[in-house]
């Protein structure tokens, strides 16, 4: 009698113990939840990367919009050659003045800051001067014309500004590329003029004076150290110091010049 | 023979600074980011966005290299274009009237009396020349703006009239055309004139601003297709 009043027991209270079992596992639930620092951890992380994933998008997608509005046509490619020092070392030829013609040497150093500007922080140049037909018509056929009263530039300083407009590639003959740069210089000369070359040890009538140039140069990059640069400026002389005069002359400047850049 | 060594002691030191120099030190930019300098080596060239047919050009050109006079010109252009590399123009400059004088006369009378009598001034010089284009690509202005370019070379031959008389000429040039369009771009060029007087030989050096008209752009904007297999096969690596 007893197992068959067992049974209606058993069958009676399974549903209980199995309710009893729903709260046992329910109450197990934070024991499997007990490494839940490290759980929590991970997915604060996972979050922290979606935000940095997401933030990265961002500033991809910015960077692109930036690209964009800094250019109409898309991306442009990084320059292949570029340079923070320079120096330089060349020939000069100053045509202007009628009385003579210059053939000179120059050397100068050039900061670059960026793509787009540059300081040339001096450019010092020496002249030798050879006498055109005027002058010595002019010193010959008039008695009164005196070889002091022709002051020519003998030195040169300046210091510039340069700013580089325009980089890019010429194919030649669709076979080698060529990349160059045209840039526009501006800043203060000194000018020291003389009648005299510097072999005739003659400074009796010496000029020295201050003026503005600008002008405009042309470069070609045989490889990422060296270049040569064509080089078009003109001075306007505005002062003489040792004499105190405003002399307004002109002298401009055609160089060629091997560039060493670093 | 041991002055030969000594020479040799001295040259060869020298030899090999300049090698070392030309070889080392690359530019900061380019090597920090880890870019392959490939200058030079050609893999693929884009096809030539603005080609060009016959060419109408007006512009003006400044002579600066006379003492006495710096001349302006009015220049006029029509440049038939065989193909990409060669073409031929044919040029008319007109520089009567346009002559500034420098004061240079006027300084000689005032300092030392003296009158200069024998100062020829440019009238007009024509001239037709072979042009030939080896270069083309494009540039990029501030970042920005992507500029498409042309650089070519000119030899020709023509006369000058100077005063009151002809002269035979010989003129080399090199310029820079900048396209703005299909059929608008703009020239920028240097020339030599080099010409044959009573007195002897004479120069004449000119820089100019010329303004193109492509007329029949369209036609040369057909490319046959052979043409296009055999650039490619020649730009192939």
């Amino acid at each position: 009698m007893n197992r068959w009043l067992w049974l209606p027991l058993m069958v009676l209270l399974s549903p209980a113990a199995l309710a009893a079992d729903g709260p046992a596992e329910e109450k197990s639930e934070p024991k499997v939840e007990a490494p839940a620092p490290a759980d929590s951890e991970s997915r604060k992380d996972v979050a922290i990367k979606e935000e940095e994933a997401e933030a990265e998008e961002e500033e991809e997608e910015n960077k692109a919009e930036d690209v964009k509005e800094k250019s109409i046509y898309g991306p442009i490619q990084q320059r292949l050659f570029d340079q923070v020092h320079e120096l330089e070392l060349g020939w000069a030829y100053l045509p202007l003045d009628p009385y003579v013609k210059g053939y000179g040497v120059q050397l100068a150093y050039t900061y670059h800051f960026s793509h787009r500007l540059a300081w040339e922080m001096f450019r010092v140049g020496w002249s030798y001067n050879v006498d055109t037909k005027l002058k010595d018509k002019l010193i010959t056929q008039a008695s009164n014309v005196s070889p002091d009263e022709f002051p020519a530039v003998l030195f040169w300083g300046n210091s510039d500004l340069v700013l580089k407009l325009l980089y890019g590639k010429q194919t030649f003959l669709n076979r080698t590329v060529i990349h160059f740069e045209i840039f526009a210089v501006g800043g203060v000369s000194l000018v020291f003029r003389n009648p005299y070359n510097i072999f005739d040890m003659d400074f009796q009538n010496p000029r020295l004076e201050i003026g503005l140039n600008a002008g405009l140069g042309f470069r070609i990059w045989f490889n990422p150290t060296w270049s040569v640069r064509v080089d078009l400026r003109d001075t306007v002389i505005l002062f003489c110091f040792n004499r105190a005069d405003f002399p307004i002359k002109n002298s401009a400047l055609l160089g060629l010049t091997l560039a060493l850049g670093f | 023979m041991r002055r030969s060594r000594r020479r040799y002691m001295l040259i060869l030191p020298l030899l090999c600074g300049c090698l070392w120099a030309a070889g080392s030190s690359p530019a900061r930019a380019a090597e920090a980011e880890g870019e392959v300098l490939d200058y030079g080596k050609v893999y693929a060239i884009q096809y030539r966005a603005f080609r060009m047919n016959h060419e109408f050009a007006v512009g003006m050109t400044f002579l600066p290299m006379d003492a006495f006079y710096k001349f302006f010109a009015g220049t006029f252009h029509y440049v038939l274009h065989f193909d990409d590399l060669w073409a031929w123009e044919n040029h008319f400059s007109f520089a009567k009237y346009l002559d500034v004088d420098t004061g240079l006369t006027a300084e000689l009378n005032n300092r030392w009396h003296v009158s200069p009598t024998d100062t020829p001034k440019i009238d007009y010089y024509i001239d037709t020349n072979l042009m030939l284009k080896p270069l083309y690509g494009k540039m990029v202005l501030f970042d920005r703006w992507v500029i498409y370019s042309e650089s070519y070379f000119l030899l020709g031959i023509g006369a000058i009239h100077v005063t009151s008389a002809f002269f035979p000429a010989v003129d080399v040039g090199a310029g820079m055309r900048v396209f703005l369009s299909d059929t608008i771009s703009l020239r920028f060029e240097v020339r030599d004139y080099v010409y044959l007087e009573e007195k002897g030989v004479e120069n004449a050096l000119s820089f100019g601003i010329v303004f193109c008209y492509n007329g029949f752009a369209e036609d040369r904007k057909v490319i046959p297709e052979e043409e296009v297999e055999a650039t490619a096969r020649e730009v192939r690596p």
